[in-house]
C-alpha cells in the first residue's frame, strides 16, 4: 500500500468497492419507483430507451466522475481543483450534499417502516393510520431523522475498509439475496403472470410519446447519481492498479439488473393480491409504505415477507446515505487536515442542521428534492463536464485512468458521450423541468425563477473560485501539483 | 404472454448474462493484478486494455502531452509505454 493510501485508507477488495458503489446507484428509488414508471410507461416500451440512456447518459458522466477522483486522490472541492482547476464545483457538490441531507430523511421513513414490520404493527392497525401518526408526530419525525443520521455517520466514522467496505458488503448481499427470493417467489404467485405481461409487455404507441422519454431519461439520469461526488469520493479510495473504467460497466448493470428484480417482486406479488392494470395505476412512490404492509398481511408468511421487503427497502436507501456523509467528511479530512473521527462528526452536525427542517416538514422536503433534483444536480454534471471533459480533457481521462490499469479498453465513444450528449441532456432536463413546473399552482421557485436563482449562485461560487484562485497565481494548467500548491 | 412480453424477458435475461459476465470479468482482472503483485512482478498497466490503449499513451507522450507526460514519468510506467530506449 502506497503512503496516500495509508494516509487516506483504500478498499480491502474489489468486491467491497463494486457493492458499494452498486448500492450508491441503487438507493430507494429503483426498489420502489423504477417497477411502476416501467409499468405505467407502456412496460418494454419504457424499458427500450431507459437502458439506452443509462449506456449513453449515466454511464460516461458516473465514469468520468470516478475517473478524477481516482486520477486526484482527494475530497470533491481537491478533486475538482486538481483535475478540472474549478474548486467552486466542489464545493457546490458539498452544498449539494448537506442539504441533500432531505435524502436521510427519506431513509429514515424507511427505517420506521422497518421498525413496525419488526413489531408486526400492521396485524393490528391499517398503513394509513400509522403512517398518518408518524407524520403528525414532528417530534418522532426528528428522532428518526436523528437515528438515521447517527447510524449513516457510523461507516464513515470507522474508515473506508473497517466502515463502509464492511457495512456495504452485508447489507448489499443481504438485499440482493432477498430481491432474487423475492422475485423467484412472486412470479411463482397464481395470477402473478398477469403483473409480469403488465410489467413487460411493450406498449409501442407510448414509446416515443413525451411522457415515456423525459420519465426514461430522469430516472436513468437521477438512479446513478452523477454530480453528487458519490463516484468521485469513492473511486479517490482506489489504488493505483485499480481499474476505474471497465468496471464502472458493472455498476450500469447491477443498478438496472437491481431495479428489474425489484419489479419482479413487487409487480406480480400486487396482480397476486387483487390488484389489476386498472387500479395498479392508483400506486406510486408515496404508496409504498401504505399498499404492500396490506399486501403481505394477506399472504402465508405475510409477517417474515414483510420484514425482509422493508429490511431491504431500508438497506437499499441506507446504503446512500453513509455515501452522503463521506463526501462531506471527506473536505474536513482532505482539505481541512483533520482526522477521520473528527471530520466525520462535524458532517454529521451540518447534516443535522441543514437536514432538521426537511424532517419536520415534509413541504421543505419536498422543495429541496425539487429543485436540487431538478436544477442544482444536472448543473453539477455540466460544471464536471466543463471541468474534466474541456478543461483538463475528457480524452486525457481516458488514456491515463479509464486504459491504465483498466480491466478493458474503452474507447472515443466514452468521451465523445461525454463531452457532446450528456451537457445537451443536461441543459434539456433543466429547460424541461422549468417549462413544466412553471404552471400554476407551483411556488415560484419550481419554475424558470428558482432555475435562474440556482443558476446565477452556481456560476458565482465556481467563477468566484475560479478568480480567487488565479489571483493567488494558482492559473489552472492541468498539471495536479501546482493546483494543489 | 406475448411474443413481445417474451423478447422482453429476453432482454432482461440477456442484461442479468451482462451484469453477471463484466462483474466476473472484473473480479478475475483484479485478483490476476494482485497476483502478479504478490509475486512481486511488475504490473503492465495496458495488460487488460491491450496494445490500442498502450499505442495512445505512447502517442500522448512523444506528443509531449505536458500533463499526461508528467502524469506517465509520475506513476512510473513509461517504460511500458513501448518507446525504444526507455
Amino acid at each position: 500500500m502506497d503512503d496516500l493510501s495509508k494516509k487516506r485508507g483504500a478498499w480491502g477488495s474489489r468486491i467491497g468497492f463494486l457493492i458499494t458503489t452498486w448500492f450508491a446507484a441503487i438507493g430507494i428509488g429503483n426498489m420502489w419507483r423504477f417497477p411502476f414508471r416501467c409499468a405505467m410507461n407502456g412496460g418494454g416500451a419504457f424499458l427500450v430507451p431507459y437502458l439506452l440512456f443509462i449506456i449513453t447518459v449515466s454511464l460516461p458522466a458516473v465514469t468520468a466522475e470516478a475517473a478524477a477522483g481516482k486520477y486526484a486522490h482527494s475530497d470533491a472541492v481537491g478533486s475538482m481543483g486538481k483535475v478540472g482547476g474549478l474548486r467552486g464545483g466542489g464545493v457546490m457538490m458539498l452544498v449539494l450534499n448537506l442539504f441533500g441531507a432531505y435524502y436521510l430523511v427519506v431513509v429514515s421513513q424507511s427505517l420506521y417502516w422497518f421498525g413496525h414490520a419488526i413489531k408486526n404493527t400492521f396485524a393490528t392497525e391499517s398503513s394509513e393510520s400509522v403512517w398518518a401518526a408518524f407524520m403528525d408526530n414532528k417530534m418522532l419525525c426528528f428522532g428518526i431523522f436523528f437515528v438515521t443520521l447517527i447510524l449513516s455517520a457510523i461507516p464513515p466514522y470507522f474508515g473506508i475498509k473497517a466502515g463502509i467496505e464492511r457495512v456495504a458488503k452485508y447489507i448489499g448481499g443481504f438485499a440482493i439475496i432477498v430481491i432474487a427470493i423475492g422475485a423467484i417467489r412472486a412470479i411463482t404467485m397464481p395470477g402473478a403472470i398477469d403483473g409480469i405481461v403488465y410489467y413487460l409487455t411493450p406498449d409501442w404507441g407510448k414509446m416515443f410519446t413525451a411522457s415515456t422519454m423525459t420519465s426514461a431519461l430522469s430516472q436513468a439520469y437521477f438512479t446513478f447519481g452523477a454530480g453528487w461526488g458519490w463516484y468521485l469520493i469513492l473511486s479517490s479510495y482506489l489504488k493505483k492498479e485499480s481499474d476505474v473504467g471497465f468496471g464502472h460497466l458493472t455498476t450500469g448493470f447491477a443498478d438496472t439488473f437491481f431495479a428489474l428484480m425489484a419489479g419482479f417482486a413487487i409487480i406480480p406479488t400486487l396482480f397476486a393480491s387483487g390488484y389489476n392494470s386498472e387500479n395498479i395505476g392508483t400506486l406510486g412512490s408515496s404508496t409504498a409504505y401504505i399498499a404492500m404492509p396490506k399486501v403481505f398481511q394477506g399472504m402465508a408468511g405475510g409477517y417474515i415477507i414483510s420484514v425482509l421487503f422493508f429490511a431491504a427497502l431500508f438497506f437499499a436507501a441506507y446504503s446512500c446515505a453513509y455515501v452522503l456523509v463521506e463526501v462531506i467528511g471527506s473536505f474536513f479530512i482532505d482539505t481541512l487536515g483533520m482526522s477521520r473521527k473528527k471530520g466525520t462528526i462535524i458532517a454529521a452536525v451540518l447534516l443535522l442542521i441543514c437536514g432538521t427542517p426537511a424532517a419536520l416538514s415534509s413541504y421543505v422536503l419536498d422543495s429541496l428534492d425539487t429543485i436540487f433534483g431538478c436544477y442544482l444536480l444536472p448543473l453539477l454534471v455540466t460544471v464536471q463536464v466543463i471541468s474534466f471533459g474541456y478543461r483538463f480533457g475528457a480524452n486525457r481521462l481516458r488514456i491515463a485512468e479509464y486504459n491504465m490499469y483498466g480491466n478493458g479498453y474503452l474507447g472515443k465513444w466514452m468521451t465523445y458521450l461525454y463531452l457532446y450528449w450528456v451537457p445537451v441532456v443536461n441543459v434539456f432536463l433543466m429547460v424541461y423541468f422549468a417549462w413544466s413546473m412553471s404552471g400554476e399552482g407551483n411556488p415560484w421557485y419550481y419554475g424558470w425563477k428558482g432555475f435562474a436563482v440556482i443558476l446565477i449562485v452556481t456560476l458565482a461560487v465556481v467563477i468566484g473560485f475560479d478568480r480567487a484562485d488565479r489571483k493567488k497565481g494558482l492559473p489552472y494548467d492541468g498539471m495536479p501539483e501546482k493546483a494543489d500548491s | 404472454m406475448t411474443g413481445m412480453t417474451w423478447l422482453m424477458v429476453i432482454v432482461v435475461l440477456a442484461w442479468t448474462a451482462l451484469f453477471l459476465y463484466f462483474t466476473m470479468h472484473d473480479l478475475k482482472c483484479e485478483s490476476k493484478k494482485e497476483e502478479i503483485i504478490a509475486k512481486g512482478e511488475e504490473l503492465d498497466p495496458f495488460l487488460f486494455t491491450g496494445e490500442k490503449a498502450r499505442a495512445e499513451a505512447r502517442e500522448a507522450y512523444l506528443n509531449n502531452d505536458k500533463v499526461l507526460k508528467h502524469f506517465f514519468e509520475e506513476e512510473d510506467v513509461v517504460k511500458f509505454l513501448g518507446i525504444e530506449g526507455k
